[in-house]
């Protein structure tokens, strides 16, 4: 149990690190194809399709993102934000905690959920952002490591006037 | 920075061209609140944000903090969120429902009508303060097929004179968009910090200019996606923007073809299986129906000085400061729909609306580079005369190319208008 909690923290670690390196193509690779990367609008829900949200994202549009980054023509994104995710309280959560995080995800025999908190600061030109959330992650072993089948993030305050959200949260 | 007069405001408006003054200085701003936003009638809401009696929502209109609420007979209020005693607000919640808003400073306790209905420890007053301590009621509010107005000014016009024939006949062409089926606003909004004046937001809605190259990204992925070019409406010779009385008008890119927003739809999430899955529940005639509407009516409309009928949302400004605002934009689905229309609806809506859609994210950076170099002031003017010579009029009308800033100089007419009335009555 140890050593898996710890493969799936240092799998979390790392892609954090990709985001901030802006390695934006190996983070796309760490998603599955049947993935959902998720920010709800109201954070009490379990399912996203049948609710407006922040971002609801299959893998299509996920790609699309990153492409979006990288066409040059995302004017708030050029320049691009430079960012810095820090992942902490991490924890694996028990199987049935699917049904209040992800209800339209069925679980794998060997998927994982860990959830933790996050800081992300994300600094472009002359501003400064600083987010903080709760992140959660369905994992999937994937040769000696995982890919990621949901990723949902909670952002707090997800309700109220945000800013710019254009870079990977 | 100094405060203008009525002459020094109508100077900031040439025919051509507004004076940056209009979005830097903070006395104008202070003007705007006063004059346009206790001025003239004011956009609140969707009467379905608000369905049952009790449903309440707080915004402001202008620096006022108002609650927008249905009472208990079901009529439509807007009440001053601030209580009759001391001042506190009465409702710290952005929505919900409440048989009544108490004061937890004193105890005082109104109900959702305004009216005082309890006051604590009465005893230490003369009078009976319940007949004349009621939440102060705004003067005015008025509703047009569902889309609610107020108005702190008792003087306005009517509100359907207000918006005047030609405004209200793109209304009724955007609001059936759906055959007639009726349109219900969702209880969630995407809400959006803008980092510049106002007026910015309210400009670019009505753009039919800009589209080609602030959505340069959105427009090239979703041609690499669908597989079918996309023209955009300021390319179309056929297209028109449209000026209507008080600052009202439109941008009509459908005199041409929907079918680009139409092919969107193919991108979206599930869109396969809910597609099939909609066709098998309604059949083939009506299905071809609904598709088409499912992207919206595909003309902007605005109507001075906050709303904004965009895509499938209802869109309100809020202006916080001269410097920012915050805009909602809240889709509109229907209200017996299918559920695969709906759900399409709000992922075409997230496809390019929200902050982290991949459309609406780079008018608001045109705004924030505006602001930026609006810190200039060896120009000092904005140019707004595209179109200038080659628009018609017919009666109150004005018509031309979509590109054309025929809808901008009409809104900054009735600012100019607005701005200097207040002033005249003010000085005399």
């Amino acid at each position: 149990m140890d050593d898996l909690r710890s493969r799936c923290e240092t799998f979390v670690y790392d892609e954090a690190e990709l985001l901030d390196d802006g390695r934006y193509e190996e983070w796309l690779d760490l998603f599955t194809e049947d993935a959902v990367y998720w920010l709800p609008l109201d954070t009490t829900r379990n399912h996203p399709r049948d609710a407006l949200n922040i971002i609801y994202d299959d893998r299509h549009r996920l790609g699309d993102r990153v492409s979006r980054l990288r066409g040059g023509h995302a004017h708030s994104e050029d320049p691009l934000s430079s960012t810095q995710h820090l992942v902490g309280n991490l924890r694996l959560l028990p199987r049935n905690r699917i049904a209040t995080l992800a209800a339209s995800c069925t679980l794998g025999d060997d998927d994982v959920i860990i959830s933790g908190r996050s800081v992300v600061v994300r600094c472009r030109r002359d501003e400064m952002d600083v987010l903080h959330a709760r992140v959660s992650w369905v994992l999937t072993p994937r040769g000696n490591t995982f890919g990621i089948r949901v990723k949902r993030v909670d952002l707090m305050g997800a309700q109220q006037p945000l800013p710019m959200l254009t870079f990977l949260v | 920075m100094t405060v203008p007069d009525a002459d020094g405001l109508a100077a900031m408006v040439r025919p051509d061209a507004v004076h940056r003054d209009a979005y830097k200085n903070p006395a104008v701003f202070a003007l705007e609140m006063e004059r346009i936003f206790k001025g003239t009638w004011v956009f609140v809401g969707h009467e379905s944000e608000v369905a049952n009696p009790g449903d309440y929502r707080t915004l402001r209109i202008g620096n006022e903090p108002v609650i927008f609420v249905r009472d208990d007979g079901g009529v439509l209020r807007v009440l001053v969120n601030r209580c009759r005693h001391r001042a506190a607000t009465v409702c710290q919640w952005e929505a919900g429902n409440a048989r009544s808003f108490r004061c937890e400073y004193h105890g005082w306790t109104y109900r959702a009508d305004g009216r005082l209905v309890g006051v604590t420890h009465p005893d230490r007053y003369d009078d009976d303060l319940r007949d004349t301590r009621g939440l102060v009621s705004v003067a005015k509010v008025d509703s047009y097929r569902g889309l609610v107005f107020a108005s702190f000014n008792p003087q306005v016009p009517e509100l359907v004179d207000h918006l005047g024939p030609a405004a209200v006949e793109y209304l009724d062409r955007w609001l059936d968009h759906a055959g007639g089926r009726p349109l219900v606003a969702m209880a969630q909004a995407h809400r959006l910090i803008i980092p510049s004046n106002w007026k910015l937001q309210v400009e670019n809605g009505l753009d039919g200019y800009h589209g080609g190259f602030v959505h340069r990204s959105f427009f090239n992925l979703m041609q690499a996606r669908t597989g079918k070019s996309v023209r955009y409406a300021s390319g179309l010779p056929t297209a028109q923007a449209k000026a209507f009385r008080h600052g009202h008008a439109a941008v009509d890119p459908e005199t041409t073809s929907r079918q680009p927003l139409v092919n969107r739809i193919a991108v979206l999430p599930h869109a396969t299986e809910l597609l099939e899955s909609m066709r098998k529940r309604v059949g083939d005639d009506i299905y071809e129906g609904l598709l088409a509407a499912l992207p919206g009516p595909g003309i902007n409309i605005g109507i001075f000085p906050n709303l904004q009928l965009i895509g499938i949302h209802l869109r309100r400004i809020e202006p916080v400061s001269v410097d920012r605002a915050v805009v909602s934009v809240r889709p509109l689905l229907l209200a017996d729909g299918p559920p695969e229309f709906n759900e399409l609806r709000m992922r075409y809506h997230e496809l390019f609306y929200g902050p982290a859609g991949f459309g609406q994210p780079d008018d608001i950076e045109m705004f924030d580079r505006v602001d930026d170099g609006l810190a200039d002031d060896t120009d000092n003017w904005l140019l707004f005369s595209r179109g200038i010579t080659q628009e018609t009029e017919d009666g109150e009308v004005r018509t031309g190319n979509v590109s054309d800033e025929t809808p901008q100089r009409a809104q900054y007419r009735e600012w100019v208008r607005l701005m200097t009335a207040g002033a005249s009555a003010a000085d005399g």
